[in-house]
């Protein structure tokens, strides 16, 4: 059937085709003029590429050998400490010369972080030679979280594919984080894994893609260790702040609202901590009537404050949009948290 | 060279027609083939299946516009071959968009959508769509873009084109309903 749907949208009116492919040949005009820019910078790299393959004591440096959680925590978006409430996993396939480890894992029951070791039989800078993204490693296939025989669909969060560092010419090593697109995760499920492609990233905007097939399965528990859920049920014009769930790595925010943004972006939750008078919200996803913000919960000291805006009652642009004098004034309903009580 | 001109080479059975068919449009047929099928040779066959779709079908067809003509092709040429590279795996519901789309219509509404009235219903969906949310909508689910390209592309978050496509995903569930398609 949604084969079907395939054929069925193959033939919409011309104009809507034209329409998105302009989208697509403006993207690629700024992807060139980066790309110029960028021409020194890629050079120079190139430059020591070479330098690099003559000598290949200088590409190859030890394997890599820890934990990786550890070594990234600090170093993510999400940062946090990852390896105190982590489980061993250790899982190994190998496919098209690349050899893919999955290490460790920790889930809160909201968000599932994997930490995988990428191994290349050869030096990745040999599939290219153009600059390669040097902190995230992005995968085509199917992820799925399995409970009691159901596939819950998965969405991944944050950058595409694995955050993380090449550790040598030869290695990767980074995290997946992803979520439930709906509800929570169960006490207990499998994470399985079906990657057809790693991809590395290059500076013009595109993807060198390495094929195999990789297929690991990893069974999760839950570990709601310091993960609290605060009630909040803050109501205004039928705008609520519902709760807050906070986990050592991740604050998530969920809202509701009446059925009045479907066709608009106009709703958004704004966040500020006492850390900072910027807008906090790292990702959100608003549906028809509910919605989820999330937050690194690095950026958050003891408290927070949340508010519920409608950007069609008041006019901001550019960065007067997250004032914070001027979402006080104008939220519908917000709320003030304190993470020490 | 302008449209009219290379149609009138496809007209007089220039072979010239390919070779400027392929200098104005071959970027976009590479690039809408590449998100459905990975391996460079079968690009490559995609992308020449293609242009010898055109050569057949034009003459006796006169596109009213050839960009979209060659895309369309070039988007079912794709689609084949990921069917045919993927058939013993039975996987394209899995590995495509479509699987989002999938609570938007049921199997006995696509029974005879070849009147047109489905073809027409989408497009007048698309229509009610502001610009911004269609150019998204069409990015996700008629060139296969990853929702981050998409994001890139159209200069906005990724959690902005998201929740564009979790609102049209609903609005559409909403049309066919209304429509009697759900």
């Amino acid at each position: 059937m949604k084969s079907e749907l395939v054929y069925i949208m193959s033939e919409v009116d011309d104009k809507y085709i034209i329409e998105a492919s302009s989208c697509i040949e403006q993207n690629e005009k700024r992807s060139l003029y980066r790309f110029r820019y960028a021409f020194g910078v890629v050079a120079a790299i190139v430059c020591v590429i070479i330098l690099s393959i003559s000598n290949p004591v200088l590409a190859r440096k030890l394997p890599f050998v820890g934990n990786i959680f550890e070594y990234l925590q600090d170093k993510l978006d999400f940062s946090g400490a990852y390896q105190n409430y982590s489980s061993n996993a250790d899982m190994t396939v190998k496919s098209g010369g690349i050899t893919v480890n999955i290490q460790e894992t920790y889930c809160d029951g909201e968000n599932l972080f994997v930490s995988y070791q990428i191994e290349s039989d050869k030096a990745f800078s040999e599939y290219t030679s153009e600059e390669i993204l040097k902190t995230q490693l992005d995968f085509d296939g199917v992820i799925c979280a399995v409970s009691d025989g159901k596939g819950l669909n998965v969405g991944d969060f944050g950058v595409s594919g694995l955050e993380g560092e090449f550790v040598d010419e030869h290695t990767f090593i980074g995290v997946e984080t992803v979520r439930l697109e709906d509800g929570v995760f169960p006490d207990t499920f499998v994470y399985e894994v079906q990657l057809y492609s790693w991809n590395l990233i290059l500076n013009n905007g595109t993807e060198h893609k390495i094929s195999g097939f990789w297929n690991l399965s990893i069974p999760i528990t839950v570990n709601r260790e310091e993960v609290e859920v605060i009630k909040v049920n803050a109501s205004e014009e039928n705008h609520n702040i519902d709760q807050v769930v906070v986990s050592p790595i991740m604050i998530t925010i969920y809202t509701s609202y009446p059925e009045l943004y479907n066709d608009n972006v106009n709703y958004e939750v704004v966040v500020f901590s006492e850390k900072t008078d910027n807008n906090i919200t790292y990702q959100a996803c608003y549906g028809n009537t509910e919605g989820k913000t999330w937050i690194p919960r690095n950026l958050v000291g003891d408290s927070l404050s949340i508010y519920v805006v409608d950007y069609s009652s008041f006019t901001l642009k550019g960065k007067d949009a997250y004032d914070k004098k001027e979402i006080e004034k104008h939220a519908i309903v917000s709320t003030h948290i304190d993470l020490t009580e | 060279m302008d449209d009219n001109k290379i149609i009138e080479l496809y007209n007089c059975r220039s072979e010239d027609a390919l070779i400027e068919t392929e200098k104005k449009y071959g970027k976009l047929v590479t690039f809408i083939i590449s998100k459905l099928i990975r391996n460079q040779l079968d690009i490559e066959e995609c992308a020449n299946d293609t242009y010898l779709g055109v050569w057949f079908t034009i003459p006796p067809k006169t596109p009213d516009n050839l960009k979209a003509y060659i895309l369309k092709i070039a988007r079912n040429q794709a689609l084949k071959k990921y069917e045919y590279l993927h058939a013993a795996k039975r996987d394209i519901d899995k590995c495509l968009p479509y699987e989002e789309l999938s609570n938007c219509l049921t199997q006995e509404s696509v029974n005879g959508w070849e009147d047109n009235e489905l073809k027409d219903i989408i497009d007048d969906f698309l229509a009610s769509l502001s610009k911004s949310q269609r150019q998204v909508f069409m990015l996700r689910y008629w060139y296969f873009m990853p929702v981050n390209e998409i994001s890139k592309c159209c200069n906005m978050s990724k959690s902005k084109a998201e929740t564009i496509l979790f609102r049209a995903r609903n609005k559409l569930r909403e049309y066919l309903g209304e429509r009697g398609y759900l």
